[in-house]
C-alpha cells in the first residue's frame, strides 16, 4: 500500500470545456489496421464537440468514419508531474453538409502541419471527463 | 472546400510537413520526457490515459495504482503509449508512438529492479502495478514551422 493518498480531482464537465479551449493540441485515439493508434491534432471546441481538420484519406481519417474514439488533452508541469487531463469519448463523423463546413471554417482552427486539410471531423462530446492530478508521488 | 464523400481515396499519407522520425531519434526522444499516454479498450471502447513512465532498456515501464482501469485492461494486451512535445508560438513539435505487448510484472524480482526505476505515480489508489511495453513497432513524426 504505497504511494496511497489523494492524488487526483475530478473535474466537472464546465471545467474540462474551460481547460480544452487552453490547448491547442490534443491526441486522438483510435484503430488502425486491429491495432490501438494514437495522434496528436490541432482542434477547437464547438460547444461540447470536438473539431479537427484533416486530409481526406489520411489514415485519421479513414479510421474516424463512425467509429467511437477517445480524445485526450492536457497539461502538466514537467518537475512535479502537477497537471491536468480531460477525456472526450463519442462518436467521430466526417462533416458533409455545406452550411456546417462553412460554419465550422468560420472556428478558430489553426492546423500547424501543411498540406491540403479540408477534411473536417467532429467527434460528439458525450462523455466528457477529467481530472485534476496534484504532484506525483515518488 | 468540401470534398464529397464518394470520392474519398483510399489510403494515402498523411499530407503536409509531417516529417518522419527514425527509429535511433525516437529512442533519443523517449528519453527527453516523463509523461506519455498510453491507449487502451476498456468495456470494448477506446481510453487514453496519461502515465508517469520510465525506460528499462528499450521497454518503457509505467507505474499505476493496482485496482486501476489500467492495470485490468492493459494484461497481456495490445497497446500503444504516445509522447510528445509542442511548442504553441512556433507552432513545432514532435510525437513518438510505441505499440507492442502489455504485461504486468508479477515477480517480486522484477518489481524490486522496476522500483530503481525511480518511476513516480499519481496513485489515487492503493497498491502498485508495474507494465511493461515491449516496443514492437516504433514511430515518430515532427511538424516544423510552416509559417510564411
Amino acid at each position: 500500500m504505497t504511494g496511497e493518498r489523494r492524488a487526483a480531482e475530478t473535474l466537472t464537465e464546465d471545467q474540462c470545456l474551460d481547460l480544452l479551449v487552453t490547448v491547442p493540441v490534443g491526441r486522438v485515439a483510435f484503430t488502425d489496421r486491429a491495432l490501438p493508434a494514437i495522434q496528436p491534432v490541432n482542434f477547437v471546441m464547438d460547444g461540447t464537440d470536438v473539431v479537427l481538420r484533416t486530409g481526406r484519406g489520411s489514415k485519421l481519417a479513414i479510421a474516424m468514419r463512425r467509429a467511437v474514439v477517445a480524445f485526450e488533452a492536457g497539461a502538466f508541469d514537467p518537475v512535479t508531474h502537477a497537471g491536468w487531463t480531460v477525456t472526450v469519448l463519442g462518436e467521430a463523423r466526417t462533416v458533409t453538409d455545406p452550411a456546417e463546413l462553412a460554419r465550422l471554417a468560420a472556428l478558430p482552427l489553426r492546423v500547424w502541419a501543411g498540406g491540403s486539410r479540408d477534411h473536417y471531423i467532429r467527434i460528439s462530446g458525450r462523455y466528457i471527463s477529467g481530472r485534476r492530478l496534484w504532484e506525483a508521488a515518488a | 472546400m468540401a470534398v464529397p464523400s464518394h470520392l474519398e481515396p483510399s489510403f494515402e499519407p498523411d499530407p503536409g510537413a509531417l516529417e518522419p522520425l527514425d527509429e535511433a531519434v525516437c529512442r533519443v526522444l523517449l528519453k527527453s520526457v516523463p509523461i506519455g499516454r498510453i491507449v487502451f479498450t476498456h468495456q470494448a471502447l477506446p481510453r487514453i490515459q496519461p502515465v508517469s513512465y520510465a525506460l528499462d532498456g528499450d521497454d518503457v515501464v509505467i507505474r499505476v495504482p493496482a485496482a486501476s482501469k489500467v492495470a485490468q485492461a492493459v494484461q497481456d494486451a495490445v497497446v500503444a503509449f504516445e509522447i510528445d512535445d509542442f511548442d504553441e508560438p512556433s507552432r513545432t513539435g514532435w510525437s513518438v508512438v510505441v505499440v507492442g505487448h502489455a504485461r504486468r510484472e508479477d515477480s517480486p524480482a522484477a518489481i524490486a529492479a522496476l522500483r530503481r526505476l525511480g518511476l513516480r505515480s499519481w496513485g489515487d489508489g492503493p497498491g502498485d502495478a508495474f507494465i511493461r511495453i515491449v516496443p514492437e513497432i516504433l514511430s515518430g513524426r515532427r511538424v516544423r514551422d510552416l509559417r510564411p
